[in-house]
């Protein structure tokens, strides 16, 4: 095969190459010419062994080249291929016409290109034309071409159209095998693009009986909400309305529809916060109001107010914002508030009751710890001290007497003092601390029981006891008994310098005290100074001395002290040596604890 | 002893007290001249020349002790007075009490008080207190112009 010479004639220099590397990859040799008159021009230099031509050039064209070629006796031994559509018969007639050696259809079959060229070139011989007598003429087309070819000439033509022919029709079979995959697949996509638009209508079909269950439930959760539901757009007009809030306003869904939210809002009651707020819902500045909860004064359709609580969402409906309210009505809930607050403000006089009952104690503490550090530690001292002197009055005289025995009661006494401070402190402790059992009695029979009971104190004394008729009073028993017997004592003990002294219990009503019963003693006793008056129901507080008047400083601290607890209050009138009076009073009815 | 003693001022409501700081005050015989008086007021009494001493001899005493608890006018109200009143602030005044309560001791030092002295619950230690007390501002402390001396012989 190898130096095979073959000259490419191909105005297309892509083609021209593509053919080019085709044939040198099976061993020949190669020469390109790019016209008609240069694939001559190169035939004369050459003479190759096949001359492979295109049809359509410039300058000359296939047909021509070939004729020339086949015209030259130079030429003889040199083959002709012709690339041809062989598409029409007028083809067919001119390639007959030139006397190419064989034709190859355009566009060509590489491996029928290369097979076409081994055997062209193989059997040579054959190829070789036969003499021709005479021209065949041809009339086609109005055009009469001199056929000289030989017959192998004609043969090769002829069976080159009938391949071209053959290849035509597979390729057509192909097609229209092609064809009929295609219409399957098409059928095929029908189906199912038949079968997913059902499926669709399914699905749709479904989304449309969710949503409709969707609405549904929503409709009955709105309608049996116990909270009112209500919309309302970009202007603050109502467009929804549930069942709940028809019954908290008295409107009903077609009445309220399309009225603006302002009707609902009652605006006398609002404080300013509220109509801001109001104004807010109603501008529907919705951006601005989602998540709000809003307690406001609404009106119900007759006028009336009530508080309510409303909480506010912003929606976005096909692109419009709206808002939800729900609102409750808290009227139930403001009164337990209410409620609260009263019984927190209740709460808070309980504690500062409590605080001015604490501070009370606190300061009847002070006193106590203060009395012991002073009037508990003077009867010690003194009984130290006198115990003492007693001592040094038996050693330096070796017996009892006089001062001995003065010594000795000394000591005595101020046993019997510091016992005296000892109890009083712990009565008057236990008056501050002591419940109450307040009830209605007659204090005529405790008045006369509390007399009775210092007759013993009060033998070989001329007392004149004046009574009133008491009416009956509202007090705790046992206390008043003490106050009685505090006051009665002291009245007994300062008129004991008067040759004849006189006690009057007695009862009084004053007009600007009308709630209160005041009671009194009165004696014509040696009294005391009024500018020391504020002193006298203090603690451990005395106008007089021991050696005067006998006494610890508690008793009228401790009147006092029960009659406040009763919630009447003390004070005292006097002279000095022209008598005292001491007033209590006592509520009538039960005012205070 | 030879010494010239003055005169004191003694506010003391309770009869005991006074006999064991009498007896105290006589250890270096300074009872005689010691002037007592039961409650507050007298003891103003005394120091304005009042009442029953409307007519006692001029001068002020060169000390004056107080009891606190006493009936009418307590030793604080008569130290308040003393010490705020021109002729009588420059006596000394101290303050003889059972107790040490702080607001006591508080107040009586706000006041200008010259000495408080808690009376010992043991015998010996309160005679000693009471006869260092007398001897310290009778005897060793000079008293202010205008103190009643009273020369004595013993």
């Amino acid at each position: 095969m190898s130096n095979s010479n073959i000259l490419i004639v191909e105005d297309s220099a892509t083609q021209a190459e593509i053919l080019r590397r085709l044939l040198m990859k099976e061993g020949y040799t190669v020469t390109i010419a790019k016209d008609g008159a240069e694939g001559l021009e190169y035939a004369h230099k050459l003479i190759p062994q096949l001359i492979l031509c295109d049809i359509n050039m410039p300058v000359m064209n296939g047909y021509q080249l070939c004729k020339a070629i086949k015209t030259d006796e130079a030429f003889s031994g040199v083959l002709v291929l012709l690339l041809t559509s062989l598409t029409e018969p007028k083809d067919i007639i001119k390639g007959l016409e030139c006397e190419a050696d064989s034709f190859i259809p355009k566009p060509y079959d590489e491996k029928y290109l290369l097979a076409c060229i081994q055997h062209m070139i193989l059997n040579r011989a054959q190829f070789k034309k036969e003499p021709v007598q005479s021209a065949t003429n041809i009339n086609y087309g109005g055009q009469t071409y001199a056929i000289r070819a030989g017959r192998m000439q004609i043969l090769n033509l002829l069976l080159t159209t009938y391949d071209v022919a053959t290849i035509k029709n597979i390729e057509l079979t192909k097609l229209q095998e092609e064809l009929k995959q295609i219409n399957m697949n098409l059928e095929e996509i029908v189906i199912e693009r038949t079968s997913s638009l059902l499926s669709e209508i399914e699905r749709r079909k479904q989304i449309e009986q969710v949503l409709s269950d969707s609405e549904e439930t929503f409709r009955t959760i709105a309608s049996s909400a116990h909270d009112a539901i209500i919309m309302i757009d970009k202007g603050g007009n109502i467009f929804y309305w549930n069942l709940a809030a028809e019954f908290i306003f008295g409107w009903r869904d077609e009445e309220i529809h399309g009225k603006n939210f302002s009707i609902l809002i009652s605006n006398e009651s609002n404080n300013e916060v509220f109509d801001k707020d109001h104004n807010l819902i109603i501008s529907s500045d919705h951006d601005h109001i989602d998540g709000r909860i809003l307690e406001l004064i609404a009106l119900k359709k007759d006028g009336s107010e009530f508080p309510i609580e409303i909480s506010l969402s912003s929606i976005n409906l096909k692109g419009q914002l709206n808002a939800v309210g729900i609102i409750r009505d808290i009227s139930d809930r403001k009164k337990a508030e209410d409620k609260i607050n009263q019984l927190n403000v209740e709460l808070e006089q309980r504690v500062k009751d409590r605080t001015e009952q604490l501070e009370a104690a606190n300061k009847e503490l002070e006193a106590f710890s203060y009395s012991v550090s002073h009037d508990l530690r003077a009867p010690i001292r003194h009984i130290a001290g006198f115990v003492e002197l007693l001592s040094n009055n038996l050693k330096e005289n070796g017996q009892m007497d006089d001062n001995s025995q003065r010594y000795l009661n000394i000591i005595t006494d101020s046993a019997k003092q510091m016992g005296m401070l000892i109890d009083d402190l712990l009565s008057f402790s236990r008056m501050s601390r002591s419940d109450m059992n307040k009830t209605s009695f007659d204090i005529n029979s405790l008045i006369k029981e509390v007399i009775h009971s210092y007759e013993p104190d009060v033998q070989g004394r001329d007392i004149s006891w004046k009574l009133n008729d008491f009416p009956q009073i509202y007090a705790d028993y046992s206390l008043i008994r003490v106050v009685l017997n505090n006051l009665i004592s002291n009245a007994i003990k300062f008129t004991r310098t008067r040759p004849q002294a006189i006690i009057e219990i007695g009862y009084n009503e004053k007009e600007d005290l009308p709630d209160n019963h005041i009671l009194f003693v009165k004696d014509n006793g040696v009294g005391f100074d009024m500018n020391y008056a504020n002193k006298l129901f203090l603690v451990f507080q005395r106008l007089h001395t021991s050696s005067q008047f006998e006494g610890t400083g508690i008793g009228l601290a401790t009147v006092a002290r029960i009659v406040q607890r009763h919630g009447g209050h003390v004070w005292a009138e006097g002279f000095p040596e022209q008598g005292a009076s001491f007033y209590f009073t006592l509520p009538k009815q039960d005012t205070k604890n | 002893m030879n010494i010239s003693p003055k005169r004191i001022l003694f506010a003391e409501d309770n009869e005991n007290d006074v006999e064991l700081t009498l007896t105290a005050l006589n250890e270096y015989h300074l009872a005689n001249e010691v002037i007592v008086v039961p409650d507050g007021e007298e003891a103003l009494d005394y120091l304005y020349y009042r009442g029953k001493y409307q007519s006692r001899e001029k001068g002020n005493p060169a000390l004056v002790l107080l009891d606190i608890k006493m009936p009418k006018v307590d030793g604080i109200e008569v130290l308040r007075r003393i010490k705020s009143d021109q002729q009588l602030k420059m006596i000394p005044a101290v303050i003889l009490t059972s107790s040490r309560e702080e607001r006591d001791l508080i107040e009586s030092y706000k006041l200008g008080v010259n000495a408080y002295v808690v009376k010992p619950v043991d015998f010996h230690e309160f005679i000693n207190g009471v006869k260092e007390l007398g001897l310290f501002w009778i005897v060793i402390n000079e008293p202010p112009p205008g103190t009643v001396a009273i020369t004595k012989n013993r």
